[in-house]
């Protein structure tokens, strides 16, 4: 079966600048695909690029298999979504509605009634009449998904449709719209740079930077083996630790070497940096008279990985107490561990989770605990920061 | 904004003192003067309306002034929209445009006086227009355009061009991009988004200009004066006759209030259509 | 595409059009000939120095300039004010003060020329500078109103709000914040009225005498009977003024007015 959308090293150069390099994509029936990344990353100039305002300077736009790289818009089989709506002020929301089916040749009463079930299927369904400046934002933007889907596009392109929402609209409407997707059965390919509307709506999510792809994946993909730097920072927060390999792996940082155990894969490059998610991060509290050796002792790696024994492996050292003060502090299995010290610089307490940031000499590392902080965690005390290896993604550096 | 009398009182009193005396005052006059009996008499009358209306010469006049004031706008009309869209859409070069938008402004900083002079020279039996014709054979011997209806309008074009020019251009600069790109995203070919979105968008202001021009077309002197030969007569040139020569100053009135009235009527329509529309937003 | 080659065609006649009464004039002026030709037989300054050698003319250049910036200066100062009434202020008749004060735009000059003539003639206020001085004021008004309004937006507002939080009394505030952003806006809309005075007729043709000319009106009545080089000489003085000014506008506020808004 031959994919809905293909793209195939599509490049666009605007005199010295490139805005794509050689983007490859392809988008099955069906999907909700989002092109996420910070701005100038090209995502909205590779939608522009699709949808036939801007003609690639290299590389192949196909449809269904068939070459649409030189056709304009108003040709291809793709309706596209504005980040300003873009409605026509002289035009009710009807006739915003039936401009695409009348200009496609179709019968004034039967664009009429198109028109009348895309507004049903939006929720506006009284609205007809109105003008678009009598509308909310919330309401032009609906009329816009009405407008673009009558025409029953293949393929939905949207700018960042949600973005002059306020943020519980936004969320609501992003669950709408995900379900409208799945209920029209439409593929979409929607632009943001919000990396949890993406996470939200898409099936799978196109990470791009600087013009090129980063990664395609599901949100879990991305979030868990995300595949360069540049996502694993973008896609929520991260630390990221460099390791290195020569007989032995083990994370370096500042100095301190941490042995990484033996069942961690590592991938067949000489080094190259860890991701690790916040919340993965165990802390606990350090007595003060340990913290001395506490961090430079290598972590022993050959512990059952089902043991689930209250101590830290790792330092020989007696230096903390296993018994756990509070719920946001209980103890890491201890499986495959490794563990460091560092200085609480600061504690901020979210409602649901808190954000403990720690310094560890001149690396910086951000832990998240559930809940609330607990009494005996303070700014400035020195703790235990430890995760059990498995939760990190090791990425290679490049050749 | 701030209420209270005092400050807005003491800020407008010398203009509006000023506008009274030398504006309201005289167009008063002129008023009264139309409703005045004439000669000895006194009291008010409405026999110059009257004459306005039955005297089959000056009815004539009012008939070629209107005549060409059409012509002339929509001569502008078709002639202006493509510059203006020239100017707007299909000029790339920054400097380029500035000095085609010079090109356009030049005329307006020229006297009337000089611009008709220049269609007189250019329009003449041995001129320069009458030379190309024959010169492309297109005509055997030359044409007379000073003394005719179209000499007039050439020239009365060539004067209120510029106008529409600006008028339709500002509409155009106004149109949102993205609505034409939106109309081309739904199906339309380039000709459909022109009729179905940028025309539509277009439309208040391009009315509105257009009877502006209509207007100081119809209120025209100087042209038409200048490029009649003296066998045309439009309603300015009649109306100064009442008050240089004839000294009618009564019959010169109700001319001036029919043009005054007439002229006021059309700005308060361009008003309304130039706001009931709004902006393109 | 053809619409769009279509298009530049006929946009370049349309240029054309507009440059050619111009460019005829000046060139008619060069020729060496005693009567108009085009293109020009010779090239000789010799009529542009028999202008400037005519007391008549140089009279009538004398009296238009100084009839256009007094009159400039008069409607800057009456209009100024006005603009700060109208953009700052509510008050009960204020669009029908905004009206009166602009309509001088739109209705026809003929009949206010005729009307002042009338009305004048009551005070013995006709053929004098002072006469024409009054009506030109009134005509060139609306330009430095409207230039000025422009520019006294809600944006500007806030800096006089703030200057006047700042501890400024209403004259301080007005010269020291006001007017330096309004200040383009009184430029532009002078230039703009200047202009209109110089090179209107309608008005004038009421008010002139033999000795009291303006070169607007000298040359309309030159026109109709004589038609010599000294005339394309004056009108090519008058054409290269208006350049000069187009150009100087071009410099301050900048001519791409067209521009599409990208």
């Amino acid at each position: 079966m031959s994919a809905l959308l293909t793209l195939d090293s599509v490049c666009q150069r605007f005199g010295a600048s490139t805005a794509l390099d050689a983007i490859s994509l392809s988008v099955e029936q069906g999907e909700f695909i989002a092109l996420l990344g910070p701005s100038g990353c090209g995502k909205t100039t590779l939608l522009r690029t699709i949808a036939g305002f801007l003609t690639p300077t290299s590389g192949r736009i196909l449809i269904e298999d068939k070459d649409v790289s030189a056709w304009a818009p108003y040709r291809r089989p793709l309706n596209t979504v504005f980040q300003n709506y873009a409605l026509f002020p002289h035009l009710s929301v009807l006739g915003n509605v039936m401009y695409g089916p009348r200009r496609a040749g179709v019968a004034r009463r039967d664009a009429q009634a198109q028109s009348h079930e895309a507004l049903a299927l939006v929720g506006l369904t009284d609205f007809a009449a109105r003008f678009p400046r009598e509308l909310s934002g919330g309401q032009q933007q609906r009329v816009a998904l009405a407008r673009a889907i009558v025409n029953r596009p293949k393929l939905l392109l949207l700018d960042e449709p949600l973005s002059a929402l306020d943020l519980k609209l936004r969320k609501r409407v992003q669950l709408e719209l995900k379900h409208l997707q799945q209920k029209l059965g439409i593929a979409f390919l929607f632009v943001t740079h919000d990396q949890e509307e993406a996470m939200t709506m898409a099936d799978r999510i196109v990470v791009m930077h600087g013009g090129r792809i980063e990664q395609v994946g599901t949100g879990t993909e991305i979030y868990r083996r995300p595949a360069s730097r540049f996502v694993a920072e973008f896609i929520g927060d991260a630390n990221i630790l460099p390791w290195s390999c020569d007989d032995q792996a083990r994370v370096t940082l500042d100095g301190t070497e941490l042995a990484m155990p033996g069942h961690i894969e590592v991938p067949p490059v000489a080094r190259g940096i860890a991701v690790l998610r916040p919340e993965d991060i165990h802390v606990s509290p350090t007595r003060p008279h340990a913290t001395d050796d506490a961090s430079s002792s290598p972590t022993s790696a050959d512990a059952a990985p089902d043991t689930n024994e209250t101590t830290i492996m790792g330092s020989p050292s007696p230096r903390r107490d296993p018994s756990t003060i509070g719920s946001s502090m209980s103890t890491p299995p201890a499986a495959g561990c490794m563990a460091l010290t560092a200085v609480v610089t600061d504690l901020v307490s979210i409602g649901s989770h808190t954000v403990v940031h720690a310094q560890a000499g001149e690396h910086k590392l951000l832990a998240r605990l559930p809940g609330l902080p607990d009494a005996s965690l303070a700014s400035g005390q020195t703790v235990t920061l430890s995760w059990r290896a498995a939760c990190m993604h090791l990425i290679g550096d490049a050749a | 904004m701030m209420s209270g009398l005092r400050a807005p009182f003491l800020l407008l009193i010398v203009p509006l003192v000023f506008f009274t005396a030398f504006f309201l005052a005289p167009l008063a006059t002129v008023v009264v003067a139309s409703l005045s009996a004439s000669g000895n008499e006194s009291g008010l009358t409405l026999d110059h309306y009257v004459r306005v209306l039955a005297d089959r010469y000056h009815w004539d006049v009012i008939l070629v002034t209107f005549r060409i004031g059409l012509y002339t706008t929509l001569a502008c009309l078709l002639l202006g929209y493509p510059l203006a869209w020239y100017l707007v859409r299909i000029v790339k070069w920054r400097t380029w445009r500035r000095i085609c938008v010079i090109m356009l402004v030049v005329p307006l900083f020229t006297s009337n006086i000089v611009r008709s002079f220049g269609w007189m020279v250019l329009l003449g039996r041995n001129g320069l227009v009458n030379d190309g014709l024959m010169g492309l054979g297109l005509v055997d011997r030359p044409v007379r355009f000073l003394g005719t209806e179209l000499g007039i309008l050439i020239g009365m074009v060539y004067v209120l061009l510029p106008f529409v020019v600006l008028a339709v251009g500002n509409a155009l600069a106004r149109v949102d991009s993205s609505l034409e790109q939106a109309s081309s995203d739904l199906g339309a070919r380039p000709a459909a988004t022109f009729m179905h979105v940028t025309l539509p968008l277009t439309l208040p202001g391009i009315v509105s200009g257009a009877i502006m021009v209509f207007t100081l077309a119809v209120s025209a002197y100087v042209t038409p004066a200048l490029l009649s030969g003296g066998r045309i007569t439009v309603l300015s040139m009649l109306i100064f006759q009442q008050y240089s020569s004839v000294f009618d100053f009564h019959y010169g009135g109700a001319l001036s209030v029919v043009l005054l009235v007439f002229t006021l009527i059309m700005v308060a329509l361009a008003a309304r259509i130039g706001t009931v529309k709004g902006s393109a937003t | 595409m053809i619409a769009r080659l279509l298009i530049r065609i006929v946009a370049w006649a349309l240029l054309a059009y507009l440059v050619l009464p111009l460019v005829v004039i000046l060139g008619a002026s060069l020729t060496t000939t005693p009567f108009l030709a085009f293109p020009p037989e010779g090239i000789t300054l010799d009529w542009y120095r028999k202008m400037m050698a005519d007391p008549g003319y140089v009279s009538s250049f004398v009296t238009s300039t100084l009839l256009a910036g007094s009159a400039t200066i008069l409607a800057v100062i009456m209009t100024v004010p006005a603009a700060l009434a109208l953009a700052r202020f509510s008050f009960p008749g204020k669009a029908a003060v905004s009206s009166i004060l602009m309509s001088p735009l739109v209705l026809p000059h003929i009949v206010l020329g005729a009307a002042l003539l009338q009305f004048g003639a009551y005070f013995g206020l006709t053929r004098s500078f002072l006469a024409l001085l009054v009506g030109h004021t009134v005509i060139i008004a609306p330009f430095v109103l409207r230039s000025a309004f422009a520019l006294l937006t809600p944006e500007q507002r806030a800096l006089e709000e703030a200057s006047s939080d700042l501890g400024a009394r209403p004259w301080t505030t007005f010269f020291l914040v006001v007017l330096p952003q309004i200040r383009a806006g009184i430029v532009t809309g002078s230039i703009f009225a200047f202009i209109s005075s110089f090179i209107n007729v309608e008005l004038s043709i009421f008010n002139t005498t033999a000795e009291l000319n303006t070169i607007p009106v000298k040359l309309f009545n030159y026109v109709q009977y004589t038609i010599d080089p000294t005339i394309a000489a004056v009108s090519g003085a008058t054409i290269l003024a208006a350049v000069v000014a187009i150009v100087i506008l071009d410099l301050t506020i900048g001519l791409d007015m067209l521009s599409d808004r990208e």
